[in-house]
C-alpha cells in the first residue's frame, strides 16, 4: 500500500521555485553585451564562451527543471484535491 | 609622438564587479536549486509512486546545476581581480593621456614661440631661444615618458586580463560545454534544434509524428486540427498513460512556445519578436509550467479543504453531464485556439507548424482525459493516471474512511 506523507503546499512551493530558475536559465541574456565591462581583452570572449557556449545542457535543464516544476504543479494540486476530497467525502458521510 | 591621442584603456572595473556580484548571486541560486532538488531526491516530501517518477525526471538537474554553479560562482574572483587591476592602471592612463595631450599641447606653443623669435631676427643660441628650446625639451621628456608608462600600463591591463581569461577559459572545460557540432549547426541553421525538439515529440510515439505530419500536409489551422483529433475517438491506444502526460506537457509547452513573443498592437495586427525555434520551445514549456503552477495554486485558495460544518451546510455541487463538459470544453477550445492560431500566425511557418504539432498532442491527451472520463462514468474503469492504492478516495465512490492523519498540511513527521 503506498502511504503519502504531503505538504502539498511546499511540493507546489518547489514546484514554483523550480520553475523560476528554470526561466532565468532561458532567458539568460547574451554575455557578449558585458563587452564594455570587460573591455576589447580576451576576458570578454572568455566570458562568452563560460557564459554562453553551455546553451544546449542549460537550455535542457531550463526544459527539464521547467517539467519538474510542472510534475511538482500536478503532484501537488492532485494531493490537495484528494484532501478536500477526503474532507468532501467525510461531510458527505455525516449528511 | 606629438599629435598622437594615448588610446584609453577600455572596460569598466566597477561594470566588472556588479558582473562577479551578479554572477555569484546566480551561482548561489542555482546551488541553492541543486540543493533542493537533492533534499527532493534523498528527503523526499512525499513518498509513492508518484515520488519515484519526480525523482525519475530528476535525473542528472543537479549535477548539471553544479557544473552551472562552479561556471558562476568561479567567474567572480577572477573577475574581481581583474576589475581592481583595470581600474587603477584605468585611471593611471587617463592621466598619463591627459599629461601627454599637455605636454604636445606645450611643445607646439613653444616651437611657435621659437619660430616666431628667429622671424624677429634672433639667432638660436640666443639665451631666450635657448631658454624655450630647455623647456621643450622638457615637455618632449614629459611626454615621452608619459607614452612609455601609458604603455606599461596597458601591458599590466592586458596581463590581468589574459589572466582572467585563463581562469574563465578553465572554468568552461567542463562536460556541460556545448559540443564543437553543436556550435558549427547553430551556425548552419537557426532552426535545427527547434525542429529537433519536435522530432523527439515523433520518437515517443508513432502516432504523434502523425499529428505532426497531418498538422504539416494539410495544413490546417489549430481548431480544425483538433477537430480531427477530436473525432479520431481512439486516442485511448495511443502510448502509455505515463507517456501521454509527457507528451501532451511537451504540446502544451510547443503551443506556448509558438504564441511567444507574439502581441496584438492597438490596431490588431499581430507582430512576432524575433526568437529562435528552440527558445520558443524552452520559454513555451516553462510558460506552460508557470500557468499550470498558477492553477494548481489558485485552485488550492478556491477550494481548500472543507470544515466539516462547512460540508454539512453546503449542498454538493452538481457535476455536469460527460456529454455537457465534452461539448463545452470542445466548443472552448476550438475558440480558444483560433485566437491562439492568429497569434502564432505572425511568427510565420514555422511557428505555425510547431503550434499546429503542439496542439495535436494536447488535443490527444484531452481526447484521451475525456476517454477515460466516460468510461469512469460508466464503471468501467479506474483512473490510471491517477493513484489508487489510496482506498479509492479520488472519485468518491469507495467508503470514506477518514483522513489520513499523515497528510497534514505542517508536513510528515520526523522531518521527511
Amino acid at each position: 500500500m503506498t502511504i503519502y506523507r504531503v505538504d502539498a503546499e511546499s511540493v507546489i512551493g518547489v514546484g514554483e521555485s523550480l520553475a523560476e530558475v528554470a526561466e532565468g536559465l532561458a532567458l539568460m541574456g547574451d554575455p557578449a553585451q558585458e563587452r564594455w565591462a570587460t573591455g576589447a581583452g580576451d576576458t570578454g570572449p572568455a566570458l562568452e564562451e563560460l557564459l554562453g557556449a553551455w546553451r544546449h545542457v542549460r537550455l535542457a535543464l531550463a526544459k527539464d527543471l521547467a517539467a519538474l516544476g510542472e510534475a511538482a504543479a500536478d503532484v501537488g494540486g492532485l494531493y490537495l484535491d484528494t484532501e478536500a476530497e477526503v474532507c468532501h467525502g467525510l461531510g458527505r458521510g455525516a449528511r | 609622438m606629438i599629435g598622437q591621442v594615448l588610446r584609453p584603456v577600455s572596460g569598466s572595473g566597477e561594470g566588472l564587479r556588479r558582473l562577479a556580484d551578479a554572477l555569484e548571486t546566480t551561482g548561489r541560486r542555482l546551488a541553492d536549486t541543486a540543493g533542493t532538488l537533492v533534499f527532493l531526491r534523498d528527503r523526499a516530501v512525499w513518498e509513492g509512486e508518484a515520488q519515484r517518477l519526480f525523482l525519475s525526471r530528476i535525473a542528472d538537474a543537479p549535477t548539471l546545476l553544479g557544473r552551472a554553479t562552479r561556471r558562476f560562482e568561479g567567474a567572480a574572483g577572477p573577475l574581481r581581480r581583474f576589475a581592481a587591476v583595470l581600474e587603477e592602471e584605468q585611471r593611471l592612463a587617463t592621466w598619463l593621456s591627459t599629461r601627454h595631450s599637455s605636454a604636445c599641447d606645450e611643445i607646439l606653443a613653444i616651437e611657435n614661440r621659437i619660430v616666431a623669435l628667429l622671424d624677429s631676427g634672433r639667432e638660436m643660441g640666443d639665451p631666450q631661444v635657448e631658454t624655450l628650446l630647455r623647456l621643450q625639451r622638457d615637455e618632449v621628456a614629459v611626454m615621452t615618458e608619459s607614452e612609455a608608462r601609458h604603455a606599461a600600463a596597458h601591458a599590466r591591463v592586458e596581463e590581468a586580463d589574459a589572466e582572467c581569461a585563463r581562469a574563465l577559459r578553465a572554468l568552461a572545460e567542463d562536460d556541460i560545454a556545448d559540443s564543437f557540432f553543436y556550435r558549427g549547426t547553430r551556425t548552419v541553421s537557426g532552426i535545427g534544434h527547434g525542429l529537433g525538439y519536435v522530432g523527439v515529440v515523433g520518437q515517443w510515439s508513432p502516432h504523434a509524428r502523425v499529428a505532426g505530419a497531418v498538422g504539416d500536409t494539410v495544413g490546417l489551422g489549430g481548431d480544425a486540427v483538433l477537430a480531427v483529433f477530436y473525432d479520431e475517438g481512439d486516442w485511448a491506444q495511443i502510448g502509455s498513460d505515463v507517456g501521454m502526460a509527457a507528451t501532451g506537457v511537451f504540446g502544451d509547452g510547443l503551443r506556448a512556445g509558438a504564441k511567444l513573443g507574439a502581441t496584438t498592437k492597438a490596431d490588431g495586427t499581430v507582430v512576432s519578436a524575433a526568437m529562435r525555434l528552440d527558445d520558443r520551445v524552452v520559454g513555451g514549456s516553462i510558460r506552460a509550467a508557470k500557468d499550470r503552477l498558477r492553477e494548481a495554486r489558485d485552485s488550492h485558495r478556491l477550494n481548500p479543504p472543507r470544515q466539516e460544518s462547512d460540508v454539512q451546510r453546503r449542498p454538493l455541487p452538481q457535476r455536469p453531464t460527460v456529454g455537457d463538459r465534452v461539448s463545452r470544453e470542445a466548443d472552448y477550445r476550438r475558440r480558444q485556439m483560433a485566437h491562439e492560431y492568429r497569434l502564432v500566425s505572425a511568427g510565420g511557418s514555422s511557428t505555425q507548424k510547431m503550434y499546429v504539432a503542439g496542439a495535436s498532442l494536447s488535443a490527444a491527451v484531452k481526447a484521451r482525459e475525456t476517454t477515460q472520463k466516460v468510461d469512469e462514468t460508466a464503471g468501467l474503469v479506474d483512473r490510471p493516471l491517477r493513484p489508487t492504492t489510496t482506498g479509492g478516495l479520488e472519485d468518491g465512490r469507495a467508503e470514506p474512511t477518514g483522513p489520513d492523519p499523515r497528510m497534514s498540511p505542517g508536513g510528515p513527521p520526523g522531518g521527511r
